[in-house]
């Protein structure tokens, strides 16, 4: 059986272990081959970001060579697919290479778009890519006081992150002697200060003693550059000495490119994993059209079901697990405490009071990536 | 209202006063660490795990393992163990120059009973590893 992954972030490396894992022997025996597509040779622990832009880690603690993440016997080609043709279980590569499977699992993510919004790019700090959190350090560092807007688009990866970076601006700049001194606007684009009920809840006490202004129904349309105020769909405006985001994100060219799916996102059964109408593709993490959070633990939960069932069809011939739409994040309330949110289709998170242990569970978690992406944790 | 009913009966002052200095004691561990500790525990328990993870899945060296918890083998090693400690065979490596040289020192060298077992044991673990060649032995 030849198994192919294309696309080697979280969600592709810890699948393509996971499976490696569970059929090892028939790897080595000749019996399955498993390949993995990627379009870089690094890989990047993508939560690590958000404490490079509060300098907290740095750039060389997030990432690693793909190919020492991989079990031994996982075929790795540095050689992103350009055409996937689904009737023929094939391929094609940007190197010209063409790969067939049987089971082909799309694991290619998505990436920030800047442009459905004017002049978003041009003067906001973000923590979503390399350069921006590096970038929002140097800004957070150097920045004497004023006013702070923290501005959302959607949908956007790591449901926490607006709320998160929000604590950790008004803990930073409390560390830093500078808070009385940062009139901080939080602003979300439906009609309460968190989409999932229950975070919101526990968010609104938490804003209101850390002095934080919030104003909801707030949807980017444009950023006046020169005036620097950010204007919504609603009609508001925001002004701003230091404007924070968090982009609006989009699935990879790639798949929009091929027809898989409009916008990027596959159509995918929320339970199977598979894509809709092909038995033999497996989607995971943020390439899916899933209402769900796009988190690094979504894709950590789903590849381990679509682990067992690819080896589960390999030795019986059926899969034997469904995805229950777990999703878990820690949430950084303020430098020493942390909390977290578990959640599934039926069940809403329940937010505990943060702790010191939860924090140093996060701080702990940040190292064991490496474990976890391994397929070991 | 009984001893039993009372929320801690004189019994049990004891075990909660253990409860309470470990919860003391955890506190202060908890207050002790800072991000930095826990961020170098955590990574050396990480890269710890991944080592275990590594090698316990590595049949080789746990076949390697196996033979060498036999009781032979043992011995071998602590023969070796003696070796090295009685620095007799770090002299003999450490030497710029033997002590003599030529094929009259390789044929007395070769005429030692000891140098002979040692051949003869390299001898069978170079056999051994040729499939097939255990087996024949």
């Amino acid at each position: 059986m030849k198994i192919l992954f294309v696309g080697g972030g979280m969600g592709g490396t810890i699948a393509a272990n996971n499976v490696a894992r569970r059929l090892s022997r028939e790897m080595r025996e000749g019996k399955v081959e498993i390949t993995m597509l990627s379009a870089t040779d690094q890989h990047w622990y993508q939560p690590g970001l958000l404490y490079v832009a509060f300098g907290k880690m740095g750039m060389n603690d997030i990432v690693r060579e793909q190919s020492s993440l991989l079990e031994p016997g996982i075929q790795f080609f540095v050689d992103p697919v350009e055409e996937f043709e689904l009737a023929h279980n094939k391929v094609r590569t940007k190197g010209g290479m063409v790969h067939d499977y049987d089971m082909l699992v799309i694991a290619t993510g998505c990436e920030v778009v800047y442009d459905e919004v004017p002049g978003l790019e041009e003067v906001s700090e973000t923590p979503y890519t390399r350069d921006g959190a590096t970038r929002m350090f140097k800004r957070l560092r150097d920045f004497e006081g004023g006013k702070v807007a923290v501005v959302v688009g959607v949908p956007h990866k790591c449901p926490i992150a607006p709320i998160e970076i929000t604590f950790m601006l008004h803990e930073f700049f409390e560390k830093r002697g500078i808070r009385d001194k940062v009139e901080l606007q939080y602003t979300y684009p439906i009609a309460r200060i968190h989409n999932i009920e229950n975070i919101a809840k526990w968010a609104v006490p938490e804003f209101e003693r850390m002095e934080v202004d919030y104003e909801t129904f707030f949807n980017m349309k444009e950023v006046d550059v020169e005036n620097r105020i950010v204007h919504s769909e609603e009609g508001t405006e925001k002004e701003f000495d230091l404007l924070v985001t968090i982009p609006p994100h989009r699935g990879m060219k790639v798949i929009e490119e091929n027809n898989l799916g409009e916008g990027g996102w596959i159509p995918t059964d929320r339970y199977s994993l598979q894509m809709e109408g092909q038995d033999n593709v497996y989607v995971l993490g943020d390439t899916s059209n899933l209402p769900i959070s796009k988190t690094g633990s979504t894709a950590h939960f789903q590849s381990e079901v679509i682990g067992e069932n690819i080896a589960s069809i390999f030795r019986t011939g059926s899969a034997t697990r469904e995805y229950d739409g777990k999703v878990y994040c820690f949430i950084e309330a303020d430098q020493d405490r942390a909390t977290n949110a578990c959640f599934n289709y039926i069940d809403p998170p329940e937010i505990k009071a943060p702790t010191k242990s939860m924090h140093m569970l996060k701080m702990s978690y940040n190292q064991w990536y490496w474990s976890s992406a391994r397929g070991l944790l | 209202m009984t001893n039993a009913d009372t929320p801690a009966s004189s019994s049990q002052v004891p075990d909660l006063a253990k409860l309470i200095e470990l919860a003391a004691a955890i506190s202060s561990a908890q207050d002790a660490m800072t991000d930095d500790i826990v961020t170098r525990l955590a990574s050396a328990m990480g890269e710890g795990m991944i080592l275990m993870d590594r090698l316990t899945r590595n049949q080789g060296l746990m076949s390697l393992l196996q033979a060498l918890n036999q009781p032979a083998v043992q011995d071998s090693l602590e023969c070796l163990a003696e070796a090295l400690r009685s620095g007799s065979v770090m002299d003999a490596v450490n030497a710029k120059t033997p002590k003599t040289g030529g094929y009259g020192g390789l044929l007395r060298m070769a005429k030692d009973p000891d140098v002979q077992d040692a051949i003869y044991t390299l001898a069978r673990v170079v056999k051994g590893m040729n499939p097939g060649g255990a087996a024949k032995s």
